[in-house]
């Protein structure tokens, strides 16, 4: 895969404007979904640049992704049915 | 077991599998992690009292057991809670199994607690005294009694503010992938963390004149709680329950996360310790005691705070900017 980068800025607006989706909604800066890949800020950055995960990585993200899309499928099981 | 210089127990100091207190060959844990281990913690702590309200409001206690299980396996804990380290957690995964292998025998916290004494073979060594310590602390915390119109409900969703906080953890632990909180200031959690150190060491330094009003320990006090605000609002807000919670728990978690961050944090002290690192001493040395004798001061300045400060108020929106 080729190694993409992107601004922190960048990756804000992409995710404002619901074009790229976040592992973790609630974070500043954390694993975001855009364009099928996962870009993430690697904590040895300096200047908050996105880059795109590997592989291996990007399977990680996948699996987390799941169990976090679960959660939200198990909470809607619990709302109440009001008819 | 050991106790805080206030008397009760650590949450999760004294814990013996891998807990930070006995920590002995494991590589230190940097403070990202031991600051999601603590929330982790402190949402256990939370379904922990949930499980309990279910039990004494279930009209049928058998359907306590498969509930708890049903959850647990719907957010997939069941392998994702990692190797249990606190007392809480070893108990939450011990009533999971119970209820697995016995779906039909009636399931609470006490039980669960029993179990694990037993497997530990000190069945007496306080498991059970401690969780009622801890359903009194968040009931004190909460100036009352905690209700939720409906037990099943809120332990569902403590059960997902648990496996948000897991998955938070398993994103910290990953090497070189920043994860960045929003809040009241932008900054890692490993930046925000030593201010919570730094906090507790203000207010005990102000201790002597708290109860008058002194502007550092209302500073010290109030950043702390900012702090755990901001933190469990965006874990709330990732799983969008938030605004679920009974009034005033989430003034009742930051008082349980607040304690369990200052121990978490006290902790690098002894891992830093065993390490034989340089420089651990002078900066951290002997702080756990003083942070410890400050958490009392610390809950109390939070109930002073004003509503802007304490409320739901980091909780209840978007991601915070």
């Amino acid at each position: 895969m080729a190694v993409g980068t992107m601004s922190d800025a960048d990756m804000r607006q992409l995710i404002e404007s619901g074009a790229a989706k976040p592992l973790l909604v609630g974070f500043e800066v954390g694993p975001t979904l855009y364009a099928d890949a996962w870009w993430y800020v690697p904590k040895s950055s300096e200047d908050r640049n996105y880059v795109t995960a590997g592989p291996e990585l990007s399977a990680d993200f996948d699996q987390l992704q799941a169990r976090v899309d679960n959660i939200d499928t198990v909470l809607a099981r619990l709302e109440p049915t009001n008819g | 077991m050991a106790e805080s210089p206030d008397g009760r127990s650590a949450p999760e100091a004294e814990t013996r599998d891998g807990g930070p207190a006995t920590a002995t060959a494991e590589a230190p844990k940097s403070v990202d992690e031991l600051t999601a281990d603590a929330l982790v913690e402190a949402f256990a702590q939370e379904v922990a009292v949930a499980l309990g309200r279910v039990a004494e409001s279930a009209a049928h206690e058998r359907t306590v057991g498969s509930t708890f299980r049903d959850l647990w396996q719907d957010y997939r804990l069941n392998d994702d809670l990692g190797p249990a380290s606190t007392d809480t957690q070893q108990v939450l995964q011990k009533a999971f199994k119970l209820a697995t292998t016995y779906p039909q025998k009636p399931l609470t916290v006490d039980v669960a607690a029993s179990a694990v004494g037993e497997e530990r073979n000190t069945p007496e060594d306080g498991l059970k005294e401690k969780f009622a310590q801890l359903r009194q602390r968040l009931n004190n915390a909460y100036g009352g009694e905690i209700e939720a119109q409906d037990p099943e409900r809120w332990l569902g969703e403590s059960l997902a503010r648990l496996a948000a906080a897991v998955a938070v953890r398993d994103v910290v632990k990953m090497d070189d992938v920043a994860l960045i909180a929003s809040g009241d200031q932008t900054r890692s959690i490993a930046e925000a963390a030593p201010e919570v150190l730094k906090a507790a060491a203000q207010s005990q330094a102000a201790t002597a004149e708290a109860w008058t009003g002194s502007a550092n320990y209302r500073t010290a006090a109030e950043r702390t709680s900012k702090l755990m605000l901001a933190t469990t609002g965006s874990l709330g807000t990732a799983v969008g329950v938030v605004s679920h919670l009974p009034p005033g728990a989430t003034k009742a978690l930051v008082e349980v996360a607040t304690g369990v961050v200052i121990v978490g944090v006290g902790a690098i002290t002894t891992r830093r310790s065993l390490a034989n690192q340089r420089h651990a001493g002078g900066e951290l040395g002997g702080l756990r005691e003083k942070s410890m004798a400050a958490r009392e001061n610390l809950i109390a300045a939070v109930d002073r705070l004003p509503p802007t400060s304490r409320g739901t108020q980091g909780n209840t929106g978007g991601p915070a900017r």
